[in-house]
């Protein structure tokens, strides 16, 4: 698991329940990276963009789209404007299943776009196979 | 007078003067003014003149005569001398002064007078050949007693009946002619009549001038007694006017009252009349020519339309609107007042085609291309754009018209008004503001409705396997230490938490339907429309295809009978019908065989089109409820959240039309949907 224990896992939902379920289900599917959570946009791009974070080792992001400060949107785009953190894969994950949000996020970079069903098991499945991807994929080292 | 000694051509030479003088006929030489310049012995003893007395003087002063025979000779003389051919006067009363100077003798002549020409081919002279027939004339008078011819009167008798054969000849094709023009005065199409005398007795009257007075026979009374009901209306005194003038009367529309019999009401005519004065031989009025058309159906046909284009112009500048007219070119040609007061333009000034300028420079070749368009194909015109008015500010205005056809059903003109709706069009973009308002707090209600729903739900699954646990340990602690369990503890796991979790579970699994009912009212308010041509015959068959399933295993009907094609949003279409067919084959009567039929009719600008069923119907009152979000009606016996109707009632308000329904419990429900025709979404876009 030494690979995987590299990779950083940022997580930025307001809702804490939301934050705690996603959790538990990432641990579940058998993922054991650290988790940050940040439950405003301001946090998470004041800790992304610290040098010590941007600069050092590889990091993905879990992105709710709806925050009390801003819209998950713009920090997807801040991060895409990054050459450093571009290289992080963000899952988006968020209620609405609307296409043509899903598709802006897409166009901006997104690398997974998960709908938070009301549905439960669907929904912990959902994380549980995230969980199963975090596994597998081979997130590029910033260098 | 000249003398002409020639020799012949053979004999001693010829003395023409002693001939001439010699003739037993009377010869007179004048030149063309009529001056006397030579005559023979014949001649004078006839005139009991002497040569002294008459050479040199002019011929209607050496014979003054009187009135008619003055104009006569003189005109016989005038043609002879304008023709350059002779002219004969049959019989001519031309009294001559006594030769001892009391008065004048009456008597009769027939003269030949025959021009002589100069090597130019002018005439020089005339000579008048004059035989004096009074003894002839009196006896033909009085007797037209045989007698001897002898001698001298032998040989005038001759002359006279060449003369009388030239002239008979002459009078012939004169009759011929005269009896032409008879036929022509009692033919044509005006009427015709002429008056003699003072009292102007009818001489003649054409069959047109008979019919106009009622068939009445007038001929030979005056005018006052023939046509009593024309009294006091001014003609008689014209007719006294022209007789005493003898200047003509000319008359236009004159309104005259007539009766058509003599207990018939009068009736009013128009006419358009002359009365020419008839001059005779002396100068003097002998009578009046009239003649005229009655123009009653072409008078009564022009204030007819006058009156008709009086109440229009009344009415069309009475309207709040502006009213506007076009020929089927397209040329403009008339506004009302209120266009000009609109405008603040001078009338007449935006005839042609100058109206498009006086539109927003950003609609004025979308308001063209679509006259053009209409003009071209006879469409109704009808289209919003921004109108100057007189203050320099443009105003959202909404244009229409129509094409009046003639019975051959050409365009025969375009009628069109101008609508001021700047107000409306406040009004709507405040509706359309508040309208996108409440569409985004229903997007954003609805995201944040379901943010909780995510929480109740996954912490209620978590709970669930919490209880799982619970009732692990529960079976462990029953089988292990059964003192330590209670009825209580029991029902709490094994009962009370199921059935609380199951609750939890059913109402937020339905809240979470229903905020996506919401969320989809909400995009599909949000959707740009797009205008497409719809093959509706194919979109139906599409529907039918869908439900083809369901329709089949209940076996039930599904007939489409004219599906008239739009100019629409297609995907709303789909979803509109689809949602009804759906709805009908939904709420069938098991009890009969299920039949649900399509059609649909032009209706102007609009179609309507019926999505009748069979099935069990709808209660009256519920007609408005149905149409509501949430809302059903009858036995809630299928499954539906009460969306479908509420979302087909919107998309047919976004497409312009409207639906309604009307039905008969256990009988059958038709739902009307009117559309127009062509979806214009230049009043959504705003």
């Amino acid at each position: 698991m030494a690979q995987h224990q590299s990779v950083t896992i940022v997580m930025v939902e307001d809702d804490d329940g939301h934050a705690r379920l996603i959790e538990k289900n990432i641990r579940r599917a058998g993922v054991c990276n650290e988790i940050r959570h940040f439950t405003s946009g301001t946090e998470a791009l004041d800790h992304l963009f610290d040098p010590k974070v941007r600069d050092n080792g590889p990091l993905l992001v879990l992105l709710d789209l709806n925050l009390p400060d801003m819209s998950g949107v713009d920090i997807l785009t801040k991060l895409k404007a990054d050459e450093r953190l571009r290289l992080a894969p963000v899952v988006v994950l968020t209620t609405t299943d609307d296409q043509r949000e899903i598709q802006r996020c897409y166009d901006l970079g997104a690398n997974v776009y998960i709908t938070k069903p009301v549905e439960y098991e669907t929904f912990s499945q959902a994380i549980r196979q995230l969980g199963l991807f975090l596994s597998v994929i081979k997130i590029p080292e910033a260098s | 007078m000249p003398s002409h000694d020639q020799t012949g051509p053979s004999g001693p030479p010829i003395d023409f003067k002693a001939l001439f003088d010699s003739s037993p006929n009377p010869y007179v030489l004048l030149l063309p003014d009529f001056t006397i310049v030579g005559m023979n012995e014949a001649y004078l003893r006839v005139t009991m003149r002497t040569r002294e007395d008459i050479t040199g003087r002019n011929m209607f002063e050496a014979f003054p005569g009187e009135g008619a025979s003055v104009e006569q000779l003189r005109a016989s003389l005038e043609r002879a001398l304008r023709s350059g051919t002779p002219d004969h006067l049959a019989l001519i009363h031309y009294d001559i002064p006594r030769s001892d100077g009391n008065g004048f003798e009456e008597r009769f002549w027939s003269a030949t007078h025959t021009p002589l020409l100069n090597a130019a081919g002018e005439v020089a002279y005339i000579l008048q050949h004059t035989v004096d027939v009074t003894e002839l004339h009196r006896l033909r008078m009085a007797a037209r007693a045989t007698y001897a011819p002898s001698g001298l009167e032998a040989q005038v008798e001759g002359d006279v009946f060449r003369r009388a054969q030239a002239v008979q000849e002459a009078n012939r094709s004169l009759d011929a002619e005269r009896r032409h023009l008879r036929r022509l005065f009692e033919q044509a199409p005006g009427f015709m009549a002429v008056l003699g005398g003072p009292e102007h007795r009818f001489e003649l009257a054409n069959a047109t001038y008979s019919q106009l007075i009622g068939n009445r026979d007038v001929l030979g009374k005056p005018v006052r007694e023939a046509l009593p009901d024309v009294a006091g209306q001014g003609f008689f005194e014209l007719l006294d006017n022209v007789y005493a003038s003898g200047q003509p009367f000319v008359g236009r529309a004159l309104r005259v009252s007539l009766r058509q019999g003599p207990d018939a009401a009068p009736e009013e005519h128009y006419v358009d009349l002359v009365y020419q004065p008839i001059i005779g031989a002396d100068g003097s009025v002998t009578g009046i020519f009239v003649q005229g058309h009655d123009i009653t159906e072409r008078i009564l046909a022009e204030q007819a339309l006058q009156e008709s284009e009086r109440k229009f112009r009344i009415l069309a500048d009475a309207m709040p609107q502006m009213v506007w007219a076009a020929r089927p070119d397209g040329y403009h040609d008339y506004y009302n007042a209120r266009w000009y007061e609109f405008t603040g333009m001078r009338a007449g000034s935006t005839d042609g085609a100058e109206w498009n300028g006086m539109f927003h420079p950003d609609d004025q070749e979308r308001a063209w291309k679509l006259w053009r368009h209409c003009l071209a194909t006879g469409e109704p015109y009808q289209i919003e754009y921004r109108l100057r008015h007189r203050s320099g500010q443009y105003r959202w205005t909404l244009g229409r018209a129509l094409p009046i056809r003639n019975e051959a059903g050409e365009i025969e003109r375009w009628f069109g008004t101008c609508t001021d709706i700047s107000e409306i069009k406040e009004v709507e973009a405040d509706l359309q503001a508040a309208n996108d308002e409440i569409q985004r707090f229903a997007y954003i209600v609805s995201h944040d409705l379901r943010a909780p729903l995510v929480n109740i739900m996954g912490f209620t699954s978590e709970l669930e396997a919490t209880r799982a646990t619970i009732e692990r340990y529960h079976k462990a602690i029953v089988e292990r230490v059964p003192e330590l369990a209670t009825p209580e503890a029991r029902v709490a796991v094994e009962e009370d938490l199921p059935e609380a979790l199951s609750f939890i579970r059913t109402s937020t699994a339905k809240m979470d339907r229903l905020i996506g009912a919401i969320l989809k009212l909400s995009r599909e308010g949000r959707r740009v429309l797009t205008p497409e041509p719809v093959d509706m015959a194919d979109l139906l068959a599409g529907c039918h295809r869908s439900l083809s399933q369901q329709l089949d295993g209940t076996g039930t009907e599904f007939i489409v009978e004219e599906a008239p094609d739009v100019v629409s949003d297609r995907v709303a279409l789909e979803q509109i019908f689809g949602n009804l067919i759906d709805n009908a084959a939904k709420y069938l009567d098991p009890a009969r065989p299920g039949r649900i039929v399509v059609r649909g009719q032009d209706a102007g600008v609009y179609v309507r089109y019926e999505i009748e069923d069979n099935g069990r119907g709808i209660d009256p009152k519920d007609y408005d409820r149905i149409f509501d979000l949430f809302r059903r009606a009858g036995a809630q016996d299928r499954p539906g959240e009460g969306i479908g109707l509420a979302h087909v009632r919107s998309l047919v308000r976004r497409l312009g039309g409207a639906i309604s329904v009307s039905s008969r419990p256990g009988v059958g429900s038709t739902f009307t949907v009117l559309l127009p025709r062509t979806l214009h979404t230049a009043s959504e876009a705003a």
